[in-house]
């Protein structure tokens, strides 16, 4: 069920003041959410239903028995299992015709013949969004961080529909205590709630979709036969698509939460705003940044074990969460691109930091720089993570360079409304925040009945703009 | 890595930004339903073409049901004319139209191929100075194909692929017209780009009870097959019954279901060898049925150790498409002469057997050049 269809609007009319209805009597609403979140998870694939459940149920156990013992091995012990079932699960469905296709090639280079079969496991959505909060969850739990919560709060929180497919990442210390926290039915934070959603459509239905078919399927398709100034553009194009995409979603899921009653963490914060990679990745799929921080860079030793050791774990870090996206060595070059630029960026601080120099003085000038650069070296490595293999990317990335190809052909499909659209997604990301506040606070003075009607029309022309039918998401695949 | 980030609500200190006033979950609901109604009179249009295009059945029926006295009091309140400005300003004027008017087949007298005695016809030639205008497209099976192909028509050197893309069209066939009308949309392609050659895969979508013009059903009912073959026919004829326009029509492949491929896609192929085999010289049926078959003659993912197919069993992958491509090249070559501009006059050196580049994921030898250079 995608969130913009009639479906899904027809559950949500349903779901919403029926989860204010039972609010009051908490379990019973606990029952009911976690029904309405099967039933929307199992509308993709219902034998997923089970996986969900078993992911629950395990994790459940191994969070409470952590939680039971003092006992530092046992706990480790039973840390070290939490990470083998949820990596487990991740290895099988998402990676098991990864390891497959390479060991054949591989084994293929030396004469041997490995036979044809692959897996062809049909990967659940959402996997990697719901396995990564079970994992933290039972962490924090082992951190002494978090305690654990009943099976039906835990159940909630994993399975809770706005976020269960494709994030953002909502940690259990986040999402748990709020099932419990009393909420008043008279103070609905409507207005930021509509606003996320319906910039959210705006952004996947009529930006994302716009630039996917009329630019960015084509030039990765076939990049040999577009000129280097519309792989330029498509690249610039698919940056936008990719964010517009995304953000769209989760923008979409945030509000969605925040009409019943719940906060989620941002998870997106203007990314091609950012002045380096590191800020980047502050602004970037920011709850999936601080997990790999947390549970990952952190715990590797972080910045604080020399040089070398950092660039191991900026490296290891960006890498994994590369694959984290996909099992292809596309993701993995993705995932090196920004961890080579992180460890540029460590490199030259640290240099500045020893010889004693000042920060360069703070200007515009500068930061458009660092900002131009920074969006550049973003787009450089969407190029790997968009293309379908290493060696498309290459071609892109070799003839969208060539200098003798620049002034040969036309180039069709660079039009005013692709740049229009690229336009509107990088330029909406430098409108102040104070803008779109006094905007939402204008919003809320009105009535009830004027914000349906200007919501009514803003639908008319996200739906009229929009593509008849509606794209998967990008990152639903992840 | 990012080390210092604060919670993201605290980056931009909330000071001096007005308050926003809460709403009750009553005022709430009060919005979304006034949002749907207004959405809804605004979209009365849209609403009803997605209605119409939704399976034929209890659904599609119900969505029917609202969406047509919808559109009749958004229509009659002249509410829908900020949509259709908003079309024809966005240059998609015509996106709500539905038309389910079918072409039925020409009569024309294309001889028996079989009895004939006189000389096959000379066949159309192409060279680098006077090159062939292909389109290509069709249901969602096309797309992964047609983009192969776009990639392998520069290395024949003769071939113009229209707009270098694929004209995908995912979820359409000739069942279907309310949803997308493929005559009527060639139709415009022949007005608009004149293509030498047009190359279509469908049928994937269309097993299912047909509407529009003559809509009858179930499938694979005597009357089921006898409207199929008059659409089938009349869109052949719709590209080729005037001028030397030539049809190429790409069948279904056997999929992982292979229960459904057996019993629907080869009824469907059927009709479309059949219907091509009436129009020898105009229409051609390219079979790739049987091209996805292992040793033991069921559905296969791989062959020859390539994966020729994607996950979910249908559709194709990179290197399947490659393959569906050189087919299509290969039939071409043989409807066409695409290689004689290659014969050196006298005097002269032989050209080279190799294309002159080959374009990306394209094979090396398009056993076009092979052929007729060596």
């Amino acid at each position: 069920m995608l969130f913009p269809t009639v479906t899904f609007a027809l559950f949500f009319f349903i779901v919403l003041p029926t989860s204010w209805i039972l609010m009051p009597t908490r379990e019973r609403w606990k029952i009911f959410m976690l029904a309405a979140s099967y039933f929307f998870y199992g509308y993709w694939n219902w034998h997923f239903v089970f996986l969900l459940a078993v992911s629950t149920v395990v994790n459940q156990l191994l969070a409470r028995t952590i939680h039971a013992t003092d006992v530092e091995r046992r706990r480790r012990a039973v840390l070290t299992l939490t990470i083998v079932f949820n990596l487990g699960i991740l290895l099988y469905f998402k990676y098991a015709d990864f390891f497959v296709s390479s060991s054949r090639d591989v084994l293929d280079t030396f004469g041997i013949d490995a036979g044809n079969s692959l897996v062809n496991i049909a990967l659940p959505v959402g996997i990697s969004f719901f396995t990564f909060q079970a994992l933290s969850y039972v962490i924090d739990v082992y951190r002494r961080d978090f305690e654990p919560g009943s099976l039906i709060n835990f159940a909630t929180y994993l399975s809770f529909f706005p976020h269960v497919v494709a994030g953002p990442i909502v940690r259990g210390s986040e999402f748990m205590p709020q099932i419990d926290e009393p909420k008043d039915p008279r103070r609905i934070d409507a207005t930021r709630a509509f606003f996320l959603i319906f910039i959210g459509l705006f952004k996947k239905v009529v930006i994302a979709n716009y630039l996917a078919t009329e630019i960015v399927d084509q030039v990765f398709a076939s990049p040999g036969r577009h000129t280097p100034l519309e792989l330029l553009v498509g690249v610039y194009a698919y940056a936008v698509q990719i964010y517009a995409d995304f953000s769209g979603y989760t923008d979409m899921a945030i509000g969605l939460a925040l009409l019943l009653g719940f906060r989620f963490p941002l998870n997106f914060d203007s990314p091609y705003t950012a002045t380096s990679i590191q800020d980047f990745w502050r602004r970037w799929h920011m709850t999936l940044s601080r997990w790999l921080r947390d549970y990952l860079y952190i715990p590797l030793g972080g910045n604080r074990r020399g040089d070398r050791a950092t660039y191991r774990n900026l490296m290891l870090t960006m890498i994994l969460g590369g694959l984290w996206h996909g099992a292809a060595w596309t993701f993995v070059i993705w995932g090196a691109i920004h961890g080579v630029a992180q460890s540029v960026e460590h490199w030259r601080r640290t240099v500045r930091e020893r010889r004693g120099l000042p920060d360069p003085p703070d200007t515009a000038a500068r930061r458009w720089t660092q900002r131009i650069v920074t969006f550049n070296i973003v787009c450089l490595a969407w190029i790997f993570f968009r293309a379908e293999s290493i060696q498309v990317a290459f071609d892109y990335l070799f003839r969208m360079l060539n200098p003798t190809e620049w002034f040969q052909g036309g180039s069709s499909l660079v039009t005013f409304g692709v740049l229009l659209a690229i336009f509107i997604g990088i330029a909406g990301q430098f409108v102040p925040r104070a803008f779109t506040a006094r905007l939402m606070a204008g919003f809320s003075r009105l009535s009830p009945v004027a914000m349906g009607a200007v919501l009514g029309v803003v639908l008319m022309v996200i739906n009229t703009l929009g593509p008849r039918g509606v794209a998967p998401f990008i990152y639903f695949q992840f | 890595m990012p080390t210092t980030t604060r919670p993201p609500n605290e980056r931009h200190p909330a000071a001096r930004i007005p308050r926003r006033r809460p709403l009750s979950a009553g005022h709430v609901v009060v919005v979304m339903l006034v949002c749907a109604l207004v959405g809804g009179l605004l979209n009365a249009a849209g609403i009803r073409k997605t209605a119409n295009g939704q399976p034929v059945g209890i659904r599609r029926d119900v969505a029917r049901f609202f969406a047509e006295p919808l559109y009749d009091v958004s229509h009659a309140l002249q509410i829908d004319r900020l949509r259709k400005g908003l079309q024809a300003v966005s240059g998609r004027s015509g996106d709500d139209d539905i038309n389910t008017r079918l072409p039925d087949p020409v009569a024309i007298d294309d001889g028996d191929p079989t009895t004939s005695t006189t000389a096959p016809p000379k066949k159309q030639a192409f060279s680098p100075t006077d090159r062939m205008t292909l389109w290509i497209g069709g249901d969602s099976l096309a797309i992964t194909p047609g983009q192969s192909f776009v990639n392998l028509a520069p290395g024949a050197e003769v071939i113009d692929v229209v707009g270098n893309s694929v004209n995908g069209q995912v979820a359409t066939g000739l069942a279907r017209p309310e949803v997308f009308n493929w005559p009527q949309h060639l139709l415009e392609v022949i007005a608009s780009d004149d293509p030498d050659a047009v190359v279509i895969t469908l049928g994937s979508n269309d097993d299912q009870t047909m509407t529009g013009d003559g809509g009858v059903g179930p499938f694979g009912s005597p009357e089921w097959i006898a409207e199929y073959r008059r659409r089938v026919g009349g869109m052949m004829d719709v590209v080729s019954a005037t001028g030397d326009r030539k049809m190429f029509w790409i069948g279904a492949p056997m999929m992982r279901n292979e229960e459904r491929s057996e019993t629907r896609y080869r009824i469907i192929n059927d009709i479309y060898r059949e219907e091509a085999a009436k129009r020898p010289g105009r229409v051609y049926y390219i079979d790739v049925y049987e091209r996805f078959r292992d040793a033991n003659g069921s559905y296969a993912d791989i062959i020859d150790g390539v994966q020729v197919r994607t996950p979910d069993g249908i559709h194709f992958s990179r290197e399947g498409g490659d393959q569906i491509a050189q087919v299509v090249l290969d039939t071409l070559d043989q409807a066409y002469d695409l290689t004689s501009w290659r014969v050196p006059a006298p005097g002269t050196t032989v050209p080279t057997t190799a294309p002159a580049s080959a374009p990306t994921g394209a094979p090396t030898t398009p056993t076009t050049k092979a052929k007729r250079t060596g």
